[in-house]
């Protein structure tokens, strides 16, 4: 059962397979928690969203076609999860994001590198929750623009939009940095 | 094709700054671009620093035992299963093996409405600028009137 695909092992599940269940959770789990975390800020909600999503595989395996690819089917059901559930925290606190002191001699450059990536964190975290999402799908999750349609359950076009408007936003807060944070 | 600045900005946002992505056509015409005009260099410079920093963002590997764990601390809730009705056997329902009796239903119904209408003389809806009937004038332009036009040459009749 290792070596099978995904799509095996849905169909498996829809049997009530709980063995199958298991690895394909096993599988998807930190995918999905790596998103639902991006996307919600928080990783105690994160961490509610994808015991959810899992539950709702397991539930729906019996109606599930495999039209589309299971992945693509999973990140959408996450971020359906996420985007229809109340955001209190939006995004991670600056503590979660720190190291501690660098004594060494190249700790300026080690602390001015910790600074861009702060503002970057806090940037990409203010984004709306769906700019948020096409920016992790596209540049984290490494989904092609139509993947990243297909997840979000919206049309290409609308993913470019999605994305012109993030990149804009985040062009305009990190300006200053662009130049520093290439070297 | 020719780009403009604004357009190839658009592109960069849409597709990133590896040009090596981009579709064919507007890969060449960025190049283009890209050979005679500055301010598209220092664009496409910008937005390298950009993705690199977005890339640099990339999150940490999610540990997943505590929902794994909470998952296996609980009995998992009923299936959804389809209506007794629809209970075939998974593979029967993929798109090979569906049943085409109902589209081949379809189609016959539609054929043979479409053979109906082509027998039955309705007479004109609506009347042309030259006094014509509507139905010569659509019968001129549409292929399913070519097939079920009960006159086809209807000019040539007093």
């Amino acid at each position: 059962m290792d070596g099978a695909s995904d799509e095996e092992l849905m169909l498996r599940i829809a049997t009530g397979d709980e063995p199958a269940f298991r690895m394909l959770a096993g599988r998807y789990a930190p995918l999905a928690l790596r998103l639902a975390r991006r996307v919600m800020g928080s990783s105690a909600d994160a961490e509610e969203i994808v015991q959810e999503a899992l539950l709702r595989l397991w539930v729906n395996a019996p109606r599930w076609r495999p039209v589309a690819s299971f992945r693509t089917w999973f990140y959408r059901v996450v971020l359906n999860l996420c985007l229809n559930r109340k955001r209190r925290a939006p995004f991670l606190p600056i503590e979660e994001a720190s190291d501690p002191a660098d004594p060494t001699p190249d700790a300026a450059a080690g602390m001015e590198r910790r600074e861009i990536d702060r503002a970057l964190v806090a940037a990409i975290a203010e984004l709306p929750e769906r700019q948020r999402a096409a920016i992790t799908l596209t540049y984290h999750e490494g989904l092609s623009n139509a993947e990243t349609a297909a997840a979000l359950g919206t049309s290409v076009s609308a993913v470019e939009t999605l994305l012109v408007r993030a990149k804009r936003t985040l062009r305009q807060r990190l300006g200053p940095m662009l130049d520093v944070g290439s070297k | 094709m020719t780009m403009t600045l604004a357009r190839f900005q658009h592109l960069l946002d849409v597709h990133g700054a590896d040009l090596a992505r981009w579709p064919q056509p507007l890969r060449t015409a960025a190049e283009r671009l890209l050979a005679t005009d500055r301010a598209a260099t220092a664009a496409l410079v910008q937005a390298r620093a950009l993705d690199a920093l977005i890339a640099r963002d990339e999150p940490a590997d999610a540990d997943a035992t505590r929902v794994l764990r909470a998952l296996a601390a609980r009995p998992l809730p009923a299936q959804r299963r389809l209506f007794l009705w629809r209970q075939w056997p998974s593979e029967l329902l993929t798109l090979d093996f569906a049943p085409a009796w109902p589209r081949l239903a379809a189609l016959a119904g539609v054929a043979a409405l479409g053979f109906i209408i082509g027998l039955v003389d309705l007479g004109p809806m609506t009347v042309g600028a030259n006094g014509e009937d509507s139905v010569s004038i659509v019968a001129e332009n549409d292929i399913g009137a070519v097939v079920f036009a009960p006159d086809p040459l209807p000019e040539a009749h007093p």
